[in-house]
């Protein structure tokens, strides 16, 4: 078992920042090379790279319109608390072998925690515009959150019972010989859907979608607009920084030093992610609805049932 | 350099056309003037749609531009030189943001306060009602007998994920439609049965049915397709790029998104969806455009389009009404005459 290094608080948000800064806009960048590929564009690389740079300009430069009567406390409230919660996620998943912000024994319990709140902001979000649509998409998100939030639950706890522990690193380090991928194969998938619909991407695109005009974000402008997606981004990290953590191995693997594996793990997910936004078609919140309760739980309940088997 | 982004406010005669700047790639279409540099005007805005019009405008953030389509003398690609005009008024908009639109409306409520009820909003109790013109839910019973929030709302002319000058008055409980009813007389056609349909607008069709699916880089090849059929009569690779287009498409989970939404006569919208598809094939292969009715969107009217989307949801109600290619010039002439 490594060593666990505890950072100490100024280091420990340097990190987190510096985690989030990087990592959305390399989430940006693969949005961009996803949409490009997919729609048969030019692609150069140095344009995509600068892409989302120039998108932050753009916007910085735009006004953020006020609706009328806005509920303004929220509407400033919903980006922050996304993007805190984001934060407050990616603190208990190790970085690099022994290094996390917060070893806390009952990590993926404040990783659900952050992720169960993140609807919460996000109702926020298409509540606080007073605006029928993007009240609307508010509603819906919450309509299908439970059933995702139940997967996930039921995917992590899953994962942690080879490892006897709740915490983070030690579901990483019970991975050493054989990653829970291979272990409990139904996990991963399982645990991509709750990140697509977390991040309203894809086919669980339900918040922001253009059935309804933009949705939550039908409203938005200027920061608004760059401040909410950029939370959106940076959840995204966190559950793509989970992913290669719980299910991938985290930190394992030959030759590269751990730090470096666990980068390219979250980025693998990061891009799957961005291709999956870009290439599925949105489903109806019903349709998920009765899929995930018909189909996705009880595919849960059996990869728990195969991780209870596995730990006998 | 990113793309501009435009909203367009399309005429029913221009909306199609419109469409295919999804092709360019300097331009990107948003489904919200918010979200919008550039507002498009393009093709004729009916007396009817002034109002709404000059909402839309008022709502694109500063620094911001107005183009006009029809205003544009174009060569030999119209859709070139309008993306050309798009990106030379963005740039110089946003180096110069005095330059900027300025507001058609004055800033104040768009209706008096009524001052009737006991909050002064003219509904009962603190809900329900119009203050200062935005309507409030007000309870009322539901199909299922339950009493919720009932909203009512006017959808269009100028929503971006329906037809341009499409207009619908729509009462809605949730998410779910308790009733609807559009601008436009009860026996107009909103498809007809005997249209034969250049293959150009087919695929522009197809392009923005895509992108209201969610799939915009999709809908991007879609109009693409769409350019090069209107630019050359015989362009042999078409066919081909077409069908990889659709192979692609499976992948995306089309089928099960579509299956079972806006069921009538037996054809649900995938089954229109596929129709359209294969009427888009036999086209590019060289047969002659199929109308509409032989391949399975039969005809229907306002009145019996409001009744298939009444009960659902919202989304679905989109759905279903995009899996038709409407007829959008005559109904919308009917509904200016009526």
């Amino acid at each position: 078992m490594n060593e666990v290094e505890q950072l100490s608080a100024p280091l420990a948000i340097v990190v987190v920042a510096a985690v989030l800064v990087v990592g959305v806009y390399v989430s940006s960048v693969v949005d961009v090379v996803a949409f490009r590929s997919v729609a048969g564009q030019r692609l150069r690389p140095g344009s995509a790279a600068l892409f989302p740079a120039r998108v932050a300009h753009r916007l910085s430069r735009q006004q953020s319109v006020r609706t009328e009567r806005p509920d303004m406390i929220l509407r400033v409230l919903a980006p922050a608390a996304l993007l805190g919660l984001a934060a407050a996620a990616v603190t208990v998943i190790p970085l690099s072998p022994g290094i996390v912000v917060a070893d806390v024994g009952t990590g993926i319990v404040l990783f659900g925690a952050a992720e169960a709140l993140a609807i919460v902001a996000i109702f926020f979000h298409g509540w606080s515009p007073n605006s029928p649509f993007a009240l609307i998409a508010g509603y819906r998100f919450v309509a299908v959150a439970l059933s995702y939030e139940l997967l996930s639950m039921f995917v992590l706890i899953g994962a942690a019972i080879p490892a006897e522990s709740l915490s983070i690193g030690a579901i990483v380090e019970s991975q050493a010989g054989l990653w829970n991928v291979i272990r409990q194969p139904l996990g991963l998938p399982l645990f991509l859907i709750v990140s697509l619909g977390v991040t309203f991407s894809g086919p669980l695109d339900l918040l922001d979608s253009n059935d309804l005009a933009g949705g939550g974000s039908v409203e938005d402008s200027g920061m608004q607009r760059l401040a909410w997606q950029t939370a959106r981004h940076a959840m995204r990290i966190a559950f793509a920084a989970c992913a290669a953590a719980v299910f991938l191995g985290g930190w394992h693997g030959p030759v590269l030093p751990g730090g470096l594996w666990m980068a390219l793990k979250t980025f693998a997910v990061i891009a799957l992610l961005g291709f999956l936004d870009v290439f599925v078609a949105r489903i109806s919140a019903e349709r998920f609805v009765r899929v995930a309760w018909g189909v996705l739980l009880p595919l849960a309940f059996l990869n728990l049932l195969i991780a209870g088997v596995g730990a006998l | 350099m990113t793309p501009v982004e435009v909203f367009v406010a399309a005429g029913a005669d221009r909306w199609h056309d419109a469409q295919a700047l999804r092709a360019h790639e300097l331009v990107r279409l948003m489904p919200t003037p918010r979200h919008a540099t550039v507002l498009l005007v393009a093709g004729t805005i009916p007396g009817s749609a002034r109002e709404a019009f000059d909402r839309v405008h008022d709502q694109l953030p500063h620094p911001r531009a107005v183009v006009t389509w029809d205003e544009i003398v174009a060569g030999n690609d119209v859709v070139d030189a309008v993306a050309s005009e798009i990106v030379g008024r963005a740039d110089r908009v946003m180096a110069d943001p005095s330059t900027s639109s300025p507001g058609r409306l004055a800033d104040e409520e768009p209706n008096d306060w009524r001052g009737v009820g006991p909050f002064g909003q003219g509904g009962e109790g603190m809900m329900g009602g119009t203050p200062y013109g935005r309507a409030m839910a007000m309870t009322a019973d539901d199909r299922d007998g339950l009493s919720l929030d009932r909203l009512e709302l006017r959808l269009g002319p100028f929503l971006g994920q329906l037809p341009g000058g499409l207009v619908a008055d729509v009462a809605l409980q949730g998410e779910v439609i308790q009733s609807i009813e559009f601008a436009c007389a009860g026996s107009a056609p909103f498809v007809t049965g005997d249209r034969a349909v250049p293959v150009a607008r087919r695929l522009l069709w197809l392009s923005h049915a895509l992108h209201v699916q969610g799939l915009d880089a999709f809908a991007v090849g879609a109009a693409r397709l769409a350019r090069r059929s209107a630019r050359l009569d015989d362009d042999p690779g078409l066919a081909r790029d077409f069908a990889s287009l659709r192979r692609r498409m499976r992948w995306t989970g089309l089928r099960s998104a579509l299956r079972s939404v806006g069921d009538r006569d037996g054809l649900d919208t995938w089954a229109r969806w596929s129709a359209h598809l294969d009427a888009i094939a036999a086209s590019l292969d060289g047969a002659d455009s199929r109308p509409v009715s032989a391949d399975g969107s039969m005809p229907i009217t306002a009145a019996e389009l409001a009744e298939m989307i009444t009960g659902l949801t919202l989304t679905d109600a989109v759905t279903t009404i995009i899996g038709f290619d409407i007829d959008v010039p005559a109904m919308t002439t009917t509904a200016v005459e009526t």
